[in-house]
């Protein structure tokens, strides 16, 4: 099974180079994607002096962009299975086995790791708890299963997501849109609790302005996907 | 004609102009010079039939004909901006797949280079000969020098 690890990073110069020792050290045969972001520090030089394969955006295209960019390239090259990181350190690589047994078991195309499923323990501040609420039930509706972290960037997928994102994958604030959309292309989503970390180093991108613009933004995306028709993997993306 | 409608008519021939010389020089597509065209053309049309405005304004059940006015140029901004919003959003989705696409093939230009030469194209001789050897570059550069 061809396994890719795609690591999106955005000035991650620090964090990087642990990140990917540690998805060496937690599955050795794993290829290792690092999409450069449009960084403007040594992230994409302290790739390569990983090992890593460095994919380096002309300019920022913001998370959603970045990550297609390896499901693009996860389609292209035949891999069966890839792996979102993020570069900053917060998903722990040790944890992805969990991820990669839930699909290799056969019983899921889509799998996000949650930190708030039986299991993990995990306790954000009470608004962004409230908003992570708000967007789990709405997706638990949509999907039509009970999803408990939905904004997790988490996840794996299995060859027929990959090549579903490889054509479609959503803008800016990808991961919400992204359960509803895999979901509605009839792929199966599971959740496996995970632990993360405090971010090593970098600032979390999301200040009360963009949280509000994030919640009317995906609900927006939500609405509107359900309202479309079916996209389908051989579709191109524009 | 009233001077007012000479001067109107005047000033959309000019505006037809301005806009075909920008297409000839390929400064402006046809496909956004055309709703201005029409907008010029219905300007000239408007000057030159006088109760052409009443008319509309009947149509549409207006009682105050310069309202029918108002409207048309309100819905002719609103068609171009709806026309230049869905031509932005189309481009950026354009330029987003060109940066993907761009990034990918540099991740793949760095690989070969990595397996075949270590990236130096020196390091090849076959490569390095053709780039260095004097011979070679006066064969290049003689047919060049003919031709001057």
């Amino acid at each position: 099974m061809k396994r890719l690890a795609i690591v999106p990073a955005l000035n991650e110069e620090l964090a990087l180079p642990a990140v990917i020792a540690e998805i060496r050290a937690a599955d050795p045969g794993m290829d290792v994607l690092v999409v450069d972001d449009g960084s403007h520090d040594a992230t994409a030089e302290v790739a390569y002096a990983a090992g890593a394969r460095v994919a380096r955006l002309p300019f920022n295209l913001g998370i959603g962009g970045a990550v297609q960019t390896g499901y693009r390239l996860a389609c292209d090259e035949g891999y069966d299975v890839a792996v979102q990181i993020d570069g900053d350190g917060q998903h722990r690589p040790d944890q992805l086995l969990r991820l990669l047994e839930a699909i290799r078991a056969g019983g899921a195309n889509y799998v996000i790791g949650s930190r708030f499923a039986h299991g993990s323990e995990y306790r954000p501040s009470r608004s962004r708890r409230s908003g992570m609420v708000i967007l789990s039930r709405l997706v638990s509706l949509v999907v039509g299963r009970r999803l408990t972290d939905t904004t997790s960037g988490f996840r794996a997928a299995d060859r027929r997501t990959i090549e579903l994102f490889a054509a479609h994958y959503p803008h800016d604030y990808p991961e919400v849109e992204a359960l509803v959309l895999a979901a509605r292309s009839g792929l199966r989503i599971a959740e496996v609790p995970v632990t993360m970390r405090r971010r090593s180093s970098g600032r979390s991108s999301i200040t009360p302005l963009r949280a509000v613009y994030y919640m009317v933004k995906v609900m927006l995306a939500v609405g509107v996907q359900c309202m479309g028709r079916r996209p389908r993997p051989e579709e191109p993306s524009t | 004609m009233t001077r007012l409608v000479l001067m109107g008519v005047v000033l959309s021939v000019l505006v037809i102009g301005a806009i075909l010389a920008l297409i000839r020089t390929r400064r402006l597509q046809e496909r956004y010079a055309l709703l201005w065209l029409a907008a010029a053309v219905g300007v000239v049309v408007f000057g030159l039939w006088d109760t052409g405005l009443g008319f509309v304004a009947r149509l549409f059940g207006i009682a105050y004909p310069p309202s029918a006015l108002f409207l048309i140029i309100s819905l002719f901004l609103v068609a171009v901006i709806m026309h230049m919003v869905i031509t932005i959003s189309r481009l950026s989705t354009h330029v987003h797949t060109l940066a993907q696409r761009l990034a990918l093939l540099d991740e793949r230009l760095r690989t070969l280079e990595g397996e075949g030469a270590g990236g130096d194209p020196d390091a090849d001789p076959a490569v390095a000969e053709l780039l260095h050897d004097e011979g070679g570059v006066r064969l290049i550069d003689a047919p060049g020098r003919r031709t001057r």
